[in-house]
């Protein structure tokens, strides 16, 4: 064990029945630093700091050693008597009692007495909110502060029992670029006490900034640890997904002689102001920016869902008012939301229910009654044109995977034969193969003269899958670029 | 600086905001029947109010725990019946062993939920709702005659009893009744566990998050068999002083009883969804809960009127739950954007 290391790993791998989450994959972490776990959805990383947490054990024997100390197996009591803790994605904190409380909880059940004391749990409090610089009122209840001072709770009570690792499992996912400088400076006050983070994210750069190293982990291999000295984005994206970097190929296959949509000044208190753009017949318009820019709000108000207080919206070069939905409806525009599970799909009815459930006035049949074959055939007619893969219409969509559900709603809503297709995230939750198939729909789609909007939180999808991109910050768009003229790396920057 | 009037804590509690609703109903009730604000009708509310607080008690420490127990009726009306029966055919016994034995066959039967709960971690409701209808479907089939008209006497001679008694003008006794005494005690005990003991915290952490409770560390099994048996002794509890109280043992009346004792914790601030709840707004729960019967009955209503009047209350006492919630919310925010 060399010095230098406080913790290290060698030959960790672990199987789920049968499938491979992690292979002899090595770690090391120095005392101290703030090491970085990077890798794509289902690359491991999870299960590495459980492992590391000694909430799941590896499959094979492996090597482990903390402190000097070899364990043939890792317990989370042996974890945390080194001090190790970890902080999951959901906090793991108690809504309903006080700060105190939660911030003393672990010691508490550390020590194994079973008389509480109220001195002794603020005492604990107060001293982990002292040590890290944070001011809190130790009777508010959890449940009523903001995410990002319950991740300050989170912090306290992790470094109560936490002297030696506390490992964060994507502590920035739903917080705004105040907090997370917020979050960094507590960061950089534990390593100042000499106390190890590890930090799983993604977003790259959030590990620029904070970062002393770097792993990578991909399909559940380790791809080594590099020094945050010796890798920029570029190489970061390269590892990670072990594809080189993606260009464009949509080259502008439309007229811009009559925009089919036409956005002017359109605002919403708190939500979006003057937003400004035309969406041309045949194009497919990327919309990206960090969580909160209010892209979401934005084409909900389009779709009439969140009208907007101000401004216009063109149609065909027609000024035309959406207030509710029926108008987006009547002018021939569909939206596909984020959420499909429960906005998009009624996941216990059948996909040919799904799919004919906007479209049933069409249906009927002149005595008033519905026309089941049309339903049916119009249904197995979309599956299809589309692919989704399935043995029959019958099928509840809860059964079928991410991507072909997906498809279910898209073909919901080209069963309208919409003139304008909005899709928030498309492709959340879906496979890299579907992805692609998705996006294949999409350009058919546009290439029949839809004009499509897509909102996406990753960059390489804009920039690959799009016409323009439509760059969005706090409300405002601050950039329109030509997808072709930009590499993701840079589009990364501009949206950090 | 702008000038924040912040309300003091004391008064969002729903606990006081019951109490000074108590107390306006109460005078209200007065100024109609001037018999109700008396000490002897006071003591008597307490007294017949104490089997529902017992069992409230329990149900109080269940719902915090996030979960929902309705068998406890059925585990009471079992407890009586096997404690009556089996102390009259040995011919021995007296009130405290009568309430010792119901205790322990409460708790056992409890137990039997704490153990479905946990090991096969089913939904509570469901298996209470099961459990309920077996015990109580056992109890039928296996006694030929389920009413029992005659009981030893230590049983009424028990509620009898009064701490502190005074007589009044027309020679009748009151004062603190042996009931109520017992409700203190059991309410002062799972009081003490619930604020200084890590069971306690466990049961609240429990309502609060329980993934997050496993995660930390707490004794899940010990907690939900202690809750379990808790609700399944206060039942037990509940059901010798009924049959102290009215003097005969019966299959259905205490089967009834369930509603109300619900409604009463509810009324006492503690939430469905679990998380939160307190010894004392159960208590005033229960109390507000016969006032009200009570004054019904002496401002001459009839009793059809019962129900519809506490549902009014109830859904007035979740609504103001709902409304202390959001003002400490925006409370919260102004500390917040003052830091």
């Amino acid at each position: 064990m060399t010095e230098e290391f406080c913790i290290e790993m060698k030959n960790i791998s672990k199987s789920y029945s049968g499938v491979e989450a992690l292979n002899d994959v090595d770690i090391s972490i120095r005392k101290g630093e703030v090491h970085c776990l990077i890798g794509e959805n289902g690359s491991g990383k999870s299960t590495l700091i459980k492992i590391i947490a000694g909430v799941v054990t590896p499959s094979r024997k492996a090597q482990i050693t903390i402190n000097n100390k070899l364990y043939n197996k890792l317990t989370p009591i042996d974890s945390m008597h080194q001090g190790i803790q970890i902080i999951y994605q959901d906090l793991s904190l108690f809504p309903n009692m006080t700060v105190a409380e939660n911030i003393a909880i672990n010691q508490l059940l550390e020590s194994k007495k079973q008389i509480t004391n109220k001195r002794r749990i603020k005492e604990i409090a107060t001293r982990a909110l002292e040590s890290i610089g944070i001011d809190l009122r130790l009777d508010t209840l959890v449940g009523d502060l903001p995410i990002a001072k319950q991740q300050c709770v989170a912090i306290c009570r992790a470094i109560t029992c936490g002297e030696l690792l506390i490992i964060m499992d994507e502590p920035t996912s739903s917080l705004g670029k105040k907090d997370i400088d917020y979050l960094f400076n507590i960061i950089k006050t534990l390593k100042s006490k000499g106390i190890a983070i590890l930090f799983v994210g993604h977003k790259l750069n959030e590990i620029s900034e904070i970062a002393d190293r770097v792993s990578i982990l991909k399909d559940g291999i380790s791809l080594g640890t590099y020094d945050i000295k010796e890798l920029n984005h570029k190489k970061m994206i390269e590892l990670m997904t072990g594809k080189t970097l993606t260009v464009s190929t949509y080259a502008r296959e439309y007229s811009t002689e009559k925009p089919i949509l036409e956005v002017r000044n359109l605002s919403k208190t708190s939500q979006f102001s003057d937003i400004n753009f035309t969406l041309y017949p045949g194009e497919i318009l990327g919309i990206t920016g960090l969580v909160g820019s209010g892209r979401t709000e934005l084409v909900s108000s389009i779709f009439g869902l969140n009208p907007a207080d101000s401004g216009e919206i063109l149609i065909d070069g027609v000024v035309t008012p959406i207030k509710k939905i029926r108008d987006a409806l009547k002018s021939g525009i569909c939206f596909v939301p984020e959420d499909r599970l429960s906005q998009g799909l009624f996941m216990n009815h059948t996909i040919e229910n799904n799919i004919t459930v906007t479209l049933l006035k069409a249906m009927l049949n002149k005595a008033g009654y519905l026309d089941i074959k049309k339903v049916r055939n119009v249904a197995s007619d979309w599956v299809k044109d589309l692919s989704i893969k399935t043995p029959s219409i019958d099928l509840p969509v809860k059964q079928l995977s991410g991507g072909n559900q997906q498809r279910v709603v898209i073909a919901k809503w080209l069963a309208r034969n919409p003139r304008i297709l909005i899709l928030d995230g498309p492709t959340i939750g879906v496979d890299v193969g579907a992805k692609e198939e998705i996006h294949r729909i999409i350009r058919e789609l546009a290439k029949q003269g839809l004009g499509i909007l897509f909102i996406s939180d990753e960059a390489s999808e804009v920039v690959k899958y799009s016409h323009r991109i439509l760059i969005m910050k706090e409300g405002r768009i601050v950039e329109v670029i030509n997808s072709a003229d930009i590499f993701e790396t840079d589009l990364l920057e501009k949206l950090g | 600086m702008k000038k924040h009037y912040r309300i003091p804590k004391l008064f969002l509690r729903h606990e006081f905001i019951l109490a000074i609703i108590m107390i306006i109903f109460g005078l209200l009730v007065n100024s109609i029947n001037p018999v109700f604000l008396t000490a002897e009708n006071i003591f008597d509310i307490l007294k017949t109010s104490s089997i529902t607080g017992m069992m409230a008690l329990g149900v109080m420490v269940v719902m915090i725990s996030g979960g929902m127990d309705i068998s406890f009726t059925a585990i009471a009306t079992v407890s009586m019946q096997v404690t009556v029966r089996l102390l009259m055919m040995l011919d021995k016994g007296n009130i405290f062993v009568a309430f010792l034995l119901a205790a322990i066959v409460g708790a056992l039967l409890g137990c039997v939920n704490g153990f479905l709960v946990y090991r096969f971690k089913l939904p509570t409701l469901i298996v209470t709702l099961g459990t309920s209808n077996i015990f109580h479907g056992l109890l039928l089939s296996i006694l030929r005659v389920p009413h029992l008209y005659s009981v030893p006497t230590y049983y009424f001679e028990f509620s009898k009893m009064l701490l502190f008694p005074w007589v009044n003008q027309e020679g009748f006794h009151f004062g603190l009744s042996s009931l109520t005494v017992m409700l203190f005690a059991v309410a002062f005990v799972i009081w003490v566990i619930l604020r200084f003991t890590m069971i306690g915290r466990g049961i609240y952490a429990l309502g609060g998050n329980i993934e997050a409770a496993k995660r930390a560390g707490f004794n899940i099994m010990l907690i939900q068999f202690f809750i379990y048996s808790f609700i399944g002794l206060t039942a037990g509890l509940a059901s010798i002083e009924y049959v102290a109280l009215f003097r005969h043992v019966h299959p259905f009346n205490m089967m009834n009883m369930m509603m109300n004792v619900i409604a009463a914790v509810v009324l006492g601030g503690t939430s469905i969804s679990g998380g939160s709840g307190s010894v004392i707004g159960t208590l005033l729960g229960v109390w507000m809960l016969y006032m009200i019967t009570n004054s019904l009955i002496l401002m001459g209503i009839p009793s059809e009127w019962e129900p519809v009047v506490i549902g009014a209350i109830i859904i007035l006492s979740i609504g103001i739950n709902a409304y202390q919630k959001s003002v400490r919310k925006v409370e919260v925010k102004i500390i917040e954007t003052e830091v």
